[in-house]
């Protein structure tokens, strides 16, 4: 299959997404895709698995189905003793977090090295760690100089960038949990 | 564009604002009328009438709290099918299956007198695929096929990009294109 081909296939998928039958599917085929598939078997045998896929899946999932017959009554029988729906799962936003302290603690251990004249082969990852980091740190003004004269501003960042992590999950996770 | 949205019924409209406002006998009838869909969704995408049966509770709980802030003049059927596609993934989530498990054969459709065995067949190759696709791509899948939901709408209800749900959509039916071949291979 060369490239052609499958953006032609990728375009029949994508009409799928607006089209229920194959009259509106084909209706939303550009005209070199349509002149495409008329010369290309596989292409064209493709797009028929695909069809009828799209018809096998509508025709299944729309078919009609009922619930149990005391459903309507359970569920006003719930809503008349002021029962409350399950409770939203809370998302902990430790991942976000976690991955900010990563690259802020990165940086940082980028811009100690460069400043420590650290071990020459890992300099050019350091030197463009310690770039992100001033582009990073620098809009701080004053906070960011008092912040690079302090000893080891590497392990300094990561144990603030930790420390507000833990802070602003609390925040966040109690928050919703109040809500 | 295919997934036309629908303008609600006057007395649609009517009951909404009742139900928004407490009124629990229009809310009732309103959850009369939409069950059935609200129903559809659950099973499909949870693949059983017990765990169907308590996300379908749940969605009229939580829609009867949020009415309320319902857009008054939107149809309330995508609304509904979103909440309990939320629901069911949720509920998914809190009985600490794993998102990628597929579900146990879905229940078989009310058998259609009128339908041809081959059609019924087809329809339970089609649930036991769906069934094995993961719970989000099931989502994805169901809204889509059972509701109608366009992709922007679909990637507003569950949080996703609007390439993620295209993507989804092109994966599922790959997937499913092969396992309903495979079905097919005696």
């Amino acid at each position: 299959m060369n490239i052609r081909c499958e953006a032609v296939r990728k375009a029949v998928d994508e009409a799928l997404n607006e089209g229920r039958t194959p009259m509106e599917v084909g209706a939303r085929l550009p005209a070199p895709v349509q002149a495409h598939l008329e010369q290309c078997a596989p292409c064209r045998e493709a797009a028929h698995g695909l069809l009828a896929t799209h018809r096998a899946l509508g025709d299944a999932l729309r078919a009609p189905a009922e619930p149990p017959a005391d459903a309507v009554n359970a569920v006003m029988a719930r809503i008349r003793r002021g029962e409350a729906p399950l409770p939203e799962p809370r998302r902990s936003s430790w991942p976000a977090l976690a991955a900010a302290a990563i690259l802020i603690a990165s940086c940082a251990w980028g811009m100690d090295a460069t400043q420590a004249a650290w071990q020459p082969e890992w300099m050019a990852l350091a030197t463009l760690l310690a770039d992100a980091g001033r582009a990073l740190f620098e809009p701080l003004g004053e906070w960011w100089t008092a912040f690079a004269d302090f000893p080891a501003p590497g392990v300094s960042a990561t144990v603030v960038v930790l420390l507000a992590a833990a802070v602003g999950n609390w925040r966040i996770v109690g928050g919703m949990r109040r809500a | 564009m295919l997934r036309a949205v629908t303008e609600p019924r006057a007395d649609e409209t009517s009951l909404v604002t009742r139900a928004a406002g407490g009124d629990d006998a229009a809310f009732e009838t309103l959850v009369r009328a939409h069950s059935p869909r609200v129903w559809r969704v659950a099973l499909r995408i949870l693949g059983n009438e017990q765990d169907a049966g308590d996300v379908l509770q749940d969605t009229f709980l939580a829609a009867w709290r949020a009415l309320p802030r319902f857009r008054l003049g939107n149809p309330l059927a995508p609304w509904l099918a979103t909440i309990a596609a939320n629901r069911a993934l949720n509920f998914l989530r809190a009985r600490r299956r794993r998102a990628d498990e597929p579900v146990g054969e879905q229940a078989d459709p009310r058998d259609d007198p009128a339908a041809s065995s081959a059609r019924a067949d087809e329809a339970r190759a089609v649930y036991r695929a769906v069934a094995a696709l993961p719970a989000a791509h099931r989502a994805v899948v169901v809204l889509h096929y059972t509701e109608d939901l366009s992709c922007a709408a679909i990637a507003e209800a569950l949080g996703m990009s609007l390439a993620a749900v295209k993507v989804t959509l092109f994966r599922a039916r790959g997937r499913l294109r092969d396992l309903l071949e495979k079905e097919a291979t005696p």
